[in-house]
């Protein structure tokens, strides 16, 4: 089949690279397909700067009407597949009609973009930014190539970042209070709390903590909502009794953690609760939701 | 109970297996160095410890299983951490894990290399582990993950001069940590006792107590700490300890830490902070045993005291006897209910503790028993016997101790705690004091100590008030007195004077004893007394002239006194024999008037008191033979009383007797001294009249009796005759022997002496045969007897034969059913042995027996002897009845010998026509029964070829096999067939068929089949409708439901449980709330009263449509007060199954068998459970 493949090659190959490509951080990004792929990483503001190549197949001429690259963040919701939204576009000219013979290269920079939002591969959503590059020709199709990148942005540390404490309970059969020692943590965190029995009445078999991730895309009567619980952390063993403390300490880096979206671009939110979750003999669950929000703090040493 | 510890041991070999398993894999891992593979495995193997599954006594197993797999891992972190992993982060890693429990365990392992290495302070470590360790909250995997813990980090504490030592007070953290972690694993342990079902409430305390080393540990890690000082001890560790063991008010908990505390920390701590630990003992639960745990702590500081005398001055510094004594009286105050042996015991322990620490504190000893009083006090006598024994301990240890019951005596409250005690205790105390005495030879030497004395022994020597004294057993009461006999023995000062006293207040003391001890108190204060005198007769050489307080002559006064005491009670001739004894001491000490007034008054006992002959003639010769030895009497006296005594020799009652008395006389007379009087003549006198009364004698037996024994009295005689012949009395001659020996000869010769001795001889030696020979025939019975009981057999038969030989001629018939008897309880050898003992007594074997040996055979496997019976059975002249055929072939049917049947149905075929449709008939349905339904068919074909009729009872068995046994279509040729031969099919085999059906769920088929049989059938009742009814509704098809119910009540049959149960069902399924309605209004009206079903189908239906509180709607039109049952047809639940509520209820009738159950009660459980199941959490 080698020939037929050769018949529908494009006339060049396009390479996309960074400037600092080498000494550039990557970030291993889990492909649609389950492998696992290291892609460069960006945060906003920063000069995105490189270098396109195209260089014909061997013996052919690119003939074009020009080059421009152009740097795209999309979302990408499931139920509209195949439909990007741009949130950002910038645009860049390479070169002016003409034809290609050799291997040309054009250096590009876009300087101190503004990427607002976080790259996310999410169940029902995808937020990425991609460099674009088009040889526009006519009549037949322009020659495009993709280049992705991952951005992430990191958050100071909050000035508040109060505690988590309640009491909940059902009446005369069992009150807890639980205390949480932050209401937001960053990615490689640790939660810290406890867990006090204030009244049990009823035979606990163990509690647990859940990391779960509420994944909200669209909104209006097209609001599509998923939850994923990402950690099941088993807290207690067994019938405590009144009085007794229960220590938590729950490290989240283990985790594959984002932080909190809020309404990115008005399509979508990702949301993590903390769930405690407390089963008693008879597997009864007895649980209480809280949300923690997530940031990323700038990893400084 | 038995299947639970086989589930157990299943449970353990999985649990190994998994953790081997995951062991193997961690082990590659780490010879791999690959770390996350490791923890992987590691954490999957920890996994197994969740089990909740396993006794502690297995899951200690399993724990040790996984301890020594953990070591290893440990070892590999610390080669890790050389290597250069950061143990900080190996402690984060770890942290990962999923599941608390392994987590926490790798935690721990962590732990003890992130100690090791130094790089943070133990303590902190420590600190953070035993604070995450509150997340097993289960009793058991908490008590062994703490007790990893505790194990993993006892090397590692920041102990004093430990290389974890941190900076200062680093001690402090280490008992911090150690109390932390005792104090969490008690609060576990003492958890565990609530968990599970009450019922195995004892299995688990078991399963507690099992467990309790562990809790215990820590304190012995606590003891070992050096850093542990007695000030630090007595600040910090032990009211720790002590709050934790006084809080946990648990009965099995704080007795056994209290005992560990005791045992585990030194001796002198203990002393130097006995005020904490005994102030805790009041607070202990009220039922625990507090009298052993501070048994043991009073013994641990009496040995320590025992140690060395050094330590001594200590307790005196701590006063350790106050505080102890008045601890007690705290404890015995708090536990009200302590049962008095309790509190007693406690004293018991005390006053050991006194006694080993304060041997020179009398005082204390007789504060401890004061104590003890004023406990007792208010009650009566003690009733309960152990509390008597620890009474008699307590009373028997200070005299173990002193070895000397002088001091005893000296404790004023000592008789006082006596008092308390039942009257027979007492006597056992008062014996216990005695031998203690006697043990120790102690001599009591003064009147006042004697007073003490028999103050304590009061039980003993005189009748306590409310003691019945027939109540006695006589032989303890013998014993009883021979020891008080033995104590009197005992006493004794030098001084005559004080001895004297001694003497008087005995005498007070066991003249209080009345009738019974009289006889065996006095005689021993009498030889007590006469000791005095002899003493004092051997120094009345040397005192002579002195004022002597104390004169033999005032002694034998008072001995007199005390001997007529006993002669008023009345024992007369111990009274004689004490008055010669004493008449012979006065005789030693020349007291001759003393001696003859003892005389008299002993002649004036014989005379008066002395009734029985044969009393009278011991006396007699007692009174002789000390007459014989006196020789202070001047000749008057001696002559008044030889006189006496002769006199009452010749008055005694028997002949004999006299004639010995008076020969016993002649002594007097003649005293071998060398001053002693000899006179021979009337020595001579005594024995002639000796001979005479001989004579006399011998004359009255022959005219009584014609024979009589007086020839030995001669022969006595002619004994005497002879000593005073070789003594040289001039009196007795040869002559006179002579005589006496020929006069004897003529005695026996006459022939009417029959009393020969030698006949006597023989007699008795005939009595001796007789006796042995009768001896060995019993012997021989009994070994018959035994015999018999060995075998079986034998004895069956013979009972049998015993019975049977009325009525001989029945015993043929009888042996059949004996031997059918014994082929049921699998004993054919016995039914074969006894036909082989029945045919060898000639007894013809009937059809009967050969029959029901055969059936006997056959029952029990024996196929080839069962067979030769049977051929013999055939082959005679025999008819085999159709029964026995019957249970033959079953017998062989259940051991799968078809070809047998099949052979037995060709021979009687072959032989006997009259029989064969009832054999054809009993075949098929045999092979039926098992499922051979191709023999069947073959048999029927034999049986229709050979021209018999097939009756309906075969046709319709052949049928209803079919459809039990065989497929639709074979089932529904058999209809056909049966049909065709024009049999109508019965009930059975019409339920058969319909269940068949509903197996394969073919409704229509069903209905199709009910149509064919005729629904207008009214001999089978309601089955044919019911059945069609439940082929609609299993469908649900309800209109056809509803139109065949009225069809039915049309056709004129009236609905009945089922029918409605039916319709209910279906309804409730279809959630039909008003056709159940009305069903049930309908039920009513036909008074069918409804079962378990129909409320299931109302209950169900309403639950379904989670409209549980409007069932009442429906229930209230039913009586919900009724006892549940099931009377619907069973066929009815192969189509429906059982409903939810039907079968939770079902299940709650056959577990709780209580009587009181009514539907009502069942529906409120059952709504109950459903509510509980649907609870969910809520917020406020």
């Amino acid at each position: 089949m080698n020939y037929l493949i050769g018949a529908f090659k494009p006339p060049c190959n396009i390479s996309i690279t960074f400037a600092d490509g080498r000494t550039r951080k990557q970030a291993s990004i889990k492909k649609e397909n389950g492998k696992t792929a290291m892609v460069p990483l960006f945060q906003s503001h920063e000069n995105i700067v490189g270098e396109v190549s195209i260089e014909p197949t061997q013996g052919k001429k690119v003939e074009h009407n020009g080059v421009k690259i152009e740097l795209l963040g999309q979302i990408e919701l499931y139920f509209d597949r195949g439909n990007f939204y741009d949130f950002t576009s910038l645009v860049r000219e390479l070169d002016v009609p003409g034809d290609i013979y050799e291997t040309k290269r054009y250096p590009f920079e876009f300087s101190s973009v503004e990427m607002p939002y976080e790259s996310y591969n999410g169940v029902n959503v995808r937020l990425r930014y991609i460099l674009k590059v088009t040889i526009s020709r006519n009549y037949v199709s322009n020659i495009v190539e993709y280049q992705d990148f991952w951005v992430r942005n990191y958050t100071p540390l909050p000035s508040i970042n109060n505690s988590i404490k309640m009491e909940v309970g059902i009446e005369d059969c069992l009150h807890i209070e639980f205390e949480y020692n932050k209401s937001k943590y960053h990615l490689k965190d640790v939660i810290i709390g406890k867990i006090y029995f204030l009244l049990v009445r009823i035979k606990i078999k163990n509690m647990e903590l859940e990391i779960r991730r509420r994944e909200s895309t669209g909104s209006g009567p097209n609001t599509y909502v998923e939850t994923e619980t990402l950690a099941k952390f088993e807290l207690m063993d067994g019938a405590p009794v009144r009085g007794e403390s229960i220590p938590i300490r729950l490290f989240l880096s283990p985790y594959e953690l984002t932080p909190t979206y809020r309404n990115i671009n008005n399509k979508f939110s990702v949301k993590y609760y903390l769930n405690l979750v407390l089963v008693d003999e008879e597997d009864r669950r007895y649980f209480k939701q809280q949300e923690i929000t997530m940031y990323r703090l700038l990893e400084t040493s | 109970m038995l299947s639970d510890a086989e589930d157990e041991e299943k449970w353990l070999a999985e649990g190994i297996a998994g953790l081997q398993h995951n062991a193997f894999y961690m082990h590659r891992a780490l010879d791999a160095n690959n770390i996350r593979d490791a923890l992987k495995y590691s954490a999957q193997m920890l996994s197994e410890l969740r089990t909740s599954k396993l006794s502690p006594h297995k899951y200690y197993e399993l724990y040790m299983r996984s301890f020594d797999e953990l070591r290893k891992l440990e070892m590999f972190f610390k080669e890790e951490t050389k290597r250069g992993c950061s143990v900080i982060d190996l402690y984060e890693l770890v942290q990962h894990a999923g599941n608390i429990l392994p987590r926490l365990y790798l935690l721990c392992t962590v732990g003890s290399v992130y100690i090791k290495s130094k790089e943070a302070p133990a303590k902190d470590v420590l600190k953070d582990l035993v604070e995450m360790c509150r997340g097993i909250q289960h009793p058991v995997r908490g008590l062994f993950l703490r007790s990893y813990l505790a194990q993993i980090s006892r090397d590692k504490l920041p102990d004093i001069g430990s290389e974890y030592e941190g900076d200062a007070d680093s001690v402090v953290d280490a008992v911090d940590f150690v109390l932390q972690n005792f104090t969490e694993m008690n609060k576990l342990w003492v958890r565990m006792q609530h968990q599970g079902p009450v019922r195995e409430k004892e299995k688990r305390e078991k399963e507690r107590s099992e467990l309790r080393d562990l809790v215990g540990k820590n304190l012995h890690v606590l003891s070992q700490i050096e850093g542990v000082d007695l000030e630090m001890y007595k600040e910090t560790v032990l009211p720790r300890v002590l709050e934790q063991v006084v809080n946990c008010k648990d009965e099995l908990a704080q007795y056994y830490l209290m005992d560990c505390i005791i045992q585990v920390f030194p001796d002198e701590y203990h002393l130097q902070t006995l005020e904490t630990l005994l102030g805790a003992c009041p607070q202990l639960q009220p039922t625990v045993d507090i009298k052993t745990v501070l048994s043991r702590l009073m013994e641990r500081l009496s040995n320590y005291a025992a140690s060395s005398t050094e330590v001594l001055p200590e307790f005196l510094q701590v006063e350790a006897f106050a505080k102890l004594s008045n601890a007690i009286g705290k404890v015995i105050e708090a536990q009200v209910d302590m049962p008095i042996v309790g509190a007693i015991s406690l004293y018991v322990s005390l006053l050991t503790f006194t006694l080993r620490v304060h041997s020179d504190r009398l005082d204390y000893v007789d504060q401890v028993l004061g104590a003890c009083v004023k406990k007792l006090s208010g009650k009566a006598k003690l009733e309960d016997n152990k509390a008597t024994k620890q009474i008699v301990a307590l009373l028997s240890a200070p005299l173990e101790k002193y070895n000397d019951i002088v001091t005893a005596l000296k404790l004023s409250n000592y008789p006082r705690v006596m008092d308390h005690l039942d009257t027979g205790t007492n006597k056992v105390m008062a014996v216990v004091i005695i031998q203690s005495i006697m043990k120790n030879t102690t001599a009591i030497s003064t009147s006042d100590k004697v007073e003490a004395l028999f103050e304590l022994m009061k039980g003993l020597i005189k009748d306590m008030d409310g003691t019945p004294a027939d109540e006695l057993d006589d032989e303890d009461f013998k014993e009883e007195q021979n020891s008080v006999a033995r104590l009197i023995h005992m006493l004794f000062n030098e001084d005559p004077e004080e001895m004297f006293k001694i003497i008087c207040t005995v005498r007070r003391h066991i003249l209080q004893g009345g009738p019974t001890r009289l006889p065996f108190t006095i005689p021993p204060l009498v030889f007590t007394t006469l000791k005095l005198v002899r003493r004092l007769q051997g120094q009345d050489g040397d005192v002579a002239g002195e004022e002597v307080p104390v004169t033999p002559k005032k002694i034998f006064q008072l001995l007199h006194q005390t001997i007529e005491a006993l002669s008023s009670v009345p024992s007369p001739e111990l009274a004689l024999r004490l008055y010669l004894q004493c008449a012979e001491a006065a005789n030693d000490c020349d007291l001759e008037p003393v001696a003859y007034e003892f005389f008299t008054q002993a002649f004036i006992l014989y005379e008066e008191e002395i009734a029985d002959s044969k009393a009278q003639v011991t006396a007699i010769h007692l009174i002789i033979g000390t007459l014989q030895r006196m020789n202070a009497f001047g000749v008057e006296n001696r002559d008044t009383l030889t006189h006496k005594a002769t006199g009452y020799s010749a008055k005694l009652l028997k002949k004999p007797d006299q004639c010995r008395a008076v020969y016993a006389c002649s002594h007097l007379f003649w005293v071998d001294d060398q001053d002693g009087i000899k006179d021979g003549e009337r020595v001579l006198l005594c024995l002639k009249r000796a001979l005479r009364i001989a004579n006399a004698a011998q004359q009255m037996a022959n005219v009584t009796r014609g024979s009589s024994g007086p020839v030995t009295l001669f022969v006595e005689i002619l004994n005497k005759y002879l000593y005073f012949f070789e003594k040289g009395n001039p009196q007795i001659t040869s002559k006179a022997i002579k005589d006496l020996v020929e006069l004897i000869m003529t005695e026996m010769q006459s022939d009417n002496t029959t009393s020969d001795p030698s006949a006597d001889a023989f007699f008795a030696s005939t009595l001796r045969v007789r006796v042995s020979l009768s001896l060995s025939l019993q012997h021989k019975r009994n070994h018959n007897n035994d015999n018999r009981n060995r075998q079986l057999q034998p004895q069956i038969v013979q009972r049998w034969n015993r019975q049977e030989s009325a009525s001989i001629k029945h015993s043929a018939l009888d042996y059949a059913s004996l031997i059918r008897m014994l082929g049921k309880h699998g004993m054919p050898n016995v039914a074969m042995q006894l036909f082989n003992g029945m045919t060898s007594a000639s007894v013809l074997p009937r059809y009967a027996t050969l029959s029901a040996l055969m059936l006997c055979y056959a029952d029990n496997g024996l196929f080839l002897d069962a067979q030769a019976m049977w051929s013999e059975i055939i082959n005679s002249s025999f008819v085999p009845e159709i029964e026995v055929i019957s249970d033959l072939m079953d017998a062989y049917g259940k051991m799968g010998h078809f070809d047998e049947i099949r052979r037995i149905l060709h021979e009687l075929t072959s032989r006997d026509l009259g029989l064969c449709p009832e054999v054809y008939s009993l075949a098929i349905s045999c092979f039926g029964k098992l499922g051979q339904l191709e023999m069947m068919e073959a048999t029927m074909k034999e049986m229709v070829s050979n021209g018999f009729k097939v009756d309906s009872f075969t046709g319709n068995a052949f049928v209803k096999y079919y459809s039990v046994f065989g497929s639709l279509t074979g089932m529904e040729a058999a209809y056909g067939r049966l049909k065709r031969s024009r049999i109508l099919i019965e009930k059975e085999a019409i339920r058969a068929i319909a269940s068949a059906y509903i197996r394969q769920r073919r409704f229509y088929k069903l209905g199709e089949f009910l149509r064919d049989v005729g629904l207008g059938r009214k001999n089978t009742g309601n089955l044919l409708w019911n059945l069609l009814l439940l082929s609609y509704a299993a469908n649900f098809r309800m209109k056809s439901l509803q139109r065949e119910f009225l069809r039915m009540v049309d056709a004129g049959f009236s609905p009945d449980l089922n029918t409605f149960n039916i319709r209910a069902l279906a309804f409730s399924r279809m959630s039909m709330f008003w056709d159940l309605h009305v069903s049930i209004e309908h039920m009513k009206h036909e008074n069918v009263a409804p079962d378990l079903v129909t409320y299931g189908c109302i209950v169900d239906a309403y639950l379904s449509r989670r409209l549980g509180r409007n069932s009442s709607f429906a229930l209230k039109k039913m009586n919900v007060d009724r006892h549940p049952l099931v009377l619907t047809d069973p066929i009815v639940f192969e189509v429906f199954g059982k409903g939810d509520f039907h079968s939770s209820s079902e299940a709650l009738l056959e577990s709780t068998r209580q009587k009181g159950l009514t539907y009502s009660k069942l529906i409120a459980i059952y709504l109950k459970k459903q509510y509980r199941s649907n609870q969910i959490f809520w917020n406020y």
